[in-house]
């Protein structure tokens, strides 16, 4: 899906990193790229929109997601149901709000997962070097080769089942790609002058790691989280879909697609839910793009 | 830049022209720079006749490869357009030709090699592979017929063991051997003109010689024309039967090559015959003063007139010369070059 | 070439270790006490008991390990829980249909991919070039299950030209398997598709900004020809690479899309296992899928020498 997905397994990464002293002008920089582009902006809106709506959900839906009124089902759209209603009589347009709230919590489960450890282990293998690094890069490659939706639902057979623990399972699934884009970062700035000078001055590793290094792995890292963030709504769709995810009743966009897959023939059940993982995956895309692209343009930005 | 332009009467030499099998006349190109169309080439005026081998000389922005472009039809492939003037092929006026119409004259009857022959040629197929597409292409021959005669023409270019070789790819063949592959790609449908942009530069100078050789042979054997780009005098003097000489744009003078190089008529034309590095080296390069101007921004009037020797600081800055005639063979665009006694080639 | 596919082929015996081990450990790992999380919160006291025992949770994590692994290298992958058939027989039987869909999905996304990457470069119609460049963008982002669902609505519900369902072996009935397969390939595919055909235009705007290219229209071939025949070829590497980054991708979707058209595959085995805990057939789902994404790359990088000569005998 992005540019971060498509490096062989090498372990090694091309990243670009600013030096510290031009954060603050790369903040700026970063903010007008997007201003320039109308389409990111729009993403921005859009998920700005998304959230806010996912929040107040209670306040946003016009009714109770979970009321089914067994006199109204299969409803097209209409009649006071905005976008119908579905096998038991309740509201679309209300279920695909929650299923909002539902989708994001996930997706930030995961993203909590993957980026916590992800971060500490990026961060180790690339200051300390040598053989933690061949050992935590060997591992993570190999970890890459195996179909990443096929790999959580193994840990999540292990685990048991509920939304929380398969979440877990895919955060832990998209560990590998948060540790190359740290690890990059952190091997780069290890070799930078003011962290030997810092080093040479008798910090302690853990001043340079969490002073220095970390604030600058967080542009490339923006970027990732920006993506798997897409990944991961849809990662929550599909388990939801497959009844590993969110139990009934909770609304959720895959289980809304799951209930539609029985009534093929009423389109109405289909589009909602779709159009928003679709519109929702297209926003952090985007997102994610014109970050990179905005890092990338900065001046006297280095390469790894 | 309003300045005067002097005007000479029409010349004999369009008789000529008509004979000729390439005739380019009032050549103007222009590429997209700076928000607008710009010429990289105007007023280019000169003819090859059949059998003959033209120089086409000037420094690197001086419009000889745009000018090839134009002889090819490949202007709008690399982006430009032709803005004046017309190009006329076996007397067939070809500037504006739709494709379709190309696809039986480029490849076939006219050819072109390139200066870097080691990426001129595709990476992905094997040398006779390449040959013998091209022939299938024109000449309608069966895969096998094709195959023997790329074969048989890399045998004529001297490649050792061409039938083997034929199966190799582009990037197992040295630079000259490259060059000979692109030869005989070019000369396999036994084109009528052969455009050669600077097949030798990027060479070494044994491998050079070695080329140049084979170039007249072939050229004896098939009765080729060719037009010859480089910016070496020296070896245009191995090849050539006429050069005309560009600068800025335009050409700047054409005569014969002992005209050349005995009697120039044009300072530019003298400032490249100083350049040549004489052999047993002695006295140092004579370069000439100064670059070749950008199309975005030339001099007033003359050209070359910044850099000119011979600058006559009341006329050449502000006159735009046109050119002059020398005789039935020789034109040169110079304000002064009816009063200049120029030496020729220093030896 | 040769030695760095060499090293690649080794790499693959520690991959398996690797990823299987990790799952394995995982069991170990996990709160709680293993056999219970299989045999589910409200199993009895003898139903947990017999889990213990079919599993060897009693045996350290190293040494059931090694059982394991050993007895797979000999084609032996215990047997289900569920159904009590041997797991070796169960992978196997799944992964026919598996591959026919992988496969049929990655022809449909190389000849969207040609279409819509190359097309543009061939009719260098404006419109065209927009066009392209839109639907590529919205087939990367569409989640291939609401694809396969819109799909399914269209073609083989309101309207009956396809099948909706089900999987027909290729030895059985050639048109058959592919009309089964067209649906869940084309929804599969698609954002694979999509990703080639952008990579593929990248890779063509490259190529024709070689030398090459100039020289070969001054030989005076048709542009079609040039862009299909030359062009294809100089640009594949780039392209095949991105296709085999999404080979793991791939698999992992068949989950979802065997699911729905009840293709009997590993992604739907994946998912039966999982619902009913069936730890044996989950490891035994993920060594082979492992191995099935490995030996792809394989083939990817066996393909750059064809693609590009120079990297034969390096």
């Amino acid at each position: 899906m992005t540019e971060l997905e498509l490096l062989p397994a090498t372990g090694t990464e091309t990243v670009v990193v600013p030096a510290v002293a031009t954060r603050r002008r790369s903040r700026h920089r970063i903010i007008s790229h997007f201003l320039r582009q109308p389409i990111a902006l729009a993403a921005v809106g859009f998920l700005i929109l998304l959230a806010t709506v996912a929040v107040f959900a209670p306040v946003v839906a016009p009714y109770n997601p979970n009321h089914s009124d067994l006199l109204a089902i299969y409803q097209p759209p209409g009649n006071g149901h905005l976008l119908g209603t579905d096998e038991i009589g309740r509201d679309v347009f209300s279920r695909l709000i929650f299923g909002a709230r539902t989708s994001l919590l996930a997706a930030l489960e995961a993203l909590g997962v993957s980026i916590s450890i992800g971060l500490l282990l990026g961060l180790a293998a690339g200051y300390y070097g040598r053989r933690l690094d061949t050992t935590l890069s060997r591992i993570t490659d190999a970890l890459m080769s195996v179909p990443p939706l096929i790999l959580a639902l193994a840990m999540v057979a292990v685990l048991g089942p509920g939304l929380p623990k398969a979440m877990f399972a895919v955060g832990i699934v998209s560990i590998p790609r948060v540790f190359r884009v740290v690890r990059a970062a952190a091997i780069d700035v290890r070799h930078r002058t003011f962290v030997e000078a810092s080093v040479a001055l008798g910090c302690r590793n853990s001043r340079v790691l969490f002073r220095h290094i970390l604030p600058n792995s967080l542009s490339p890292l923006l970027v990732v989280i920006s993506v798997s963030m897409g990944t991961f709504v849809v990662a929550e769709a599909g388990l939801s879909y497959l009844g590993l995810g969110v139990q009934p009743p909770t609304a959720s966009w895959g289980g809304m697609l799951a209930e539609a897959s029985h009534r093929l023939d009423l389109q109405y059940l289909i589009y909602p839910p779709g159009i928003a993982l679709a519109l929702t995956v297209a926003a952090f895309t985007v997102v994610g793009d014109t970050l990179r692209r905005a890092i990338g343009a900065r001046p006297g930005a280095t390469r790894a | 830049m309003p300045s005067t332009v002097a005007r000479v009467s029409p010349s004999p030499l369009t008789r000529a022209q008509s004979d000729a099998l390439l005739s380019v006349e009032d050549l103007c190109v222009a590429f997209p720079m700076q928000r607008d169309w710009i010429n990289v080439v105007e007023d280019v005026s000169f003819h090859v006749n059949r059998g003959e081998t033209l120089g086409l000389v000037g420094e690197s922005g001086s419009g000889k490869t745009v000018t090839s472009m134009a002889v090819m039809g490949l202007v709008p492939a690399v982006g430009g357009r032709i803005t004046g003037g017309r190009v006329r092929f076996d007397g067939r006026d070809t500037t504006n030709l739709d494709e379709r119409a190309w696809l039986g004259i480029r490849g076939r009857r006219i050819a072109m090699i390139f200066q870097q022959p080691t990426r001129s040629l595709d990476p992905a197929f094997t040398v006779g592979d390449q040959i013998a597409e091209t022939v299938r292409a024109h000449l309608k021959l069966s895969r096998r017929e094709a195959w023997d005669r790329a074969v048989s023409f890399l045998d004529r270019v001297r490649i050792p063991i061409a039938a083997k070789r034929a199966h190799d790819y582009p990037h197992t063949f040295s630079g000259g051997m490259c060059q000979r592959v692109m030869i005989a790609m070019a000369l396999a449908c036994e084109p009528e003109l052969l455009v050669a942009d600077e097949p030798t530069t990027a060479l070494d100078v044994t491998v050079q010689s070695k080329v140049i050789e084979l170039l007249q042979e072939l050229r004896r054997e098939m009765n080729l024309t060719i037009v010859y780009i480089s910016h070496d005098l020296g070896v245009v003097a191995e090849i050539c039967d006429r050069v005309a000489v560009m600068y800025g744009g335009q050409v700047v003078e054409v005569a014969p090559i002992h005209d050349i190089f005995e009697r120039p008529r044009h300072p530019y034309t003298q400032g490249l015959l100083d350049s040549i590095p004489k052999p047993g080296g002695g006295k140092r390069l004579l370069a000439i003063p100064g670059q070749v101007p950008a199309p975005t921004q030339l001099p007033s009037g003359c050209r070359f007139h910044p850099r000119c020797t011979f600058v006559d600081s009341g006329v050449c800055p502000t006159t735009q010369p046109a050119m002059v005639d020398f005789g039935t063979s020789h034109r040169a665009r110079c304000l002064r070059a009816e009063e200049l006694d120029l030496p020729g080639i220093r030896r | 070439m040769l030695k760095s596919l060499g090293r690649r082929l080794l790499w693959i015996v520690p991959i398996i270790l690797i990823v299987t081990f990790f799952v394995f450990a995982l069991l170990d790992l996990a709160p709680g006490d293993a056999a219970r999380t299989v045999a589910g919160t409200d199993a009895d006291a003898a139903t947990v008991a017999a889990i213990r025992h079919k599993l060897n949770l009693d045996e350290p994590l190293f040494p059931r390990y090694v059982e394991w692994i050993s007895g797979a290298a000999h084609g032996d992958l215990g047997t289900s829980l569920v159904t009590n058939q041997s797991v070796a027989k169960m992978v196997f039987d799944a992964v026919p249909a598996t591959v026919s869909l992988t496969v049929v999905a990655l022809v449909f996304a190389c000849v969207f991919a040609v279409i819509f990457g190359a097309g543009p470069v061939i009719w260098r119609w404006p419109w065209l070039d927009r066009i392209s460049t839109a639907v590529c963008s919205l087939s990367i982002a569409l989640p291939s299950f609401w694809i396969a669902l819109l799909l399914t609505s269209w073609f083989a519900v309101n309207r009956q030209w396809l099948p909706a369902l089900g999987y027909v072996p290729l030895t059985e009935n050639p048109w058959e398997w592919l009309r089964h397969l067209i649906l869940p390939a084309a929804a599969l595919g698609l954002a694979t598709a999509g990703e080639l055909a952008r990579q593929l235009r990248g890779s063509l705007d490259d190529v024709f900004e070689q030398d090459y290219a100039l020289a070969l229209r001054a030989k005076g071939l048709p542009h079609r020809r040039i862009v299909l025949k030359h062009g294809l070829k100089n640009a594949a590497v780039p392209v095949v690479t991105v296709l085999g980054v999404r080979i793991a991708q791939l698999l992992a979707g068949t989950v979802i899309i065997e699911q729905i058209f009840l293709i009997d595959g590993l992604g739907r085995l994946t998912v039966t296992a999982v619902l009913g805990r069936d730890i044996p057939v989950v490891l035994g789902v993920v060594l082979v899928a492992t191995v099935i994404v490995l030996i792809a790359n394989l083939i990817v990088d066996a393909s750059y020498g064809y693609f590009n000569p120079r990297l034969r005998h390096s």
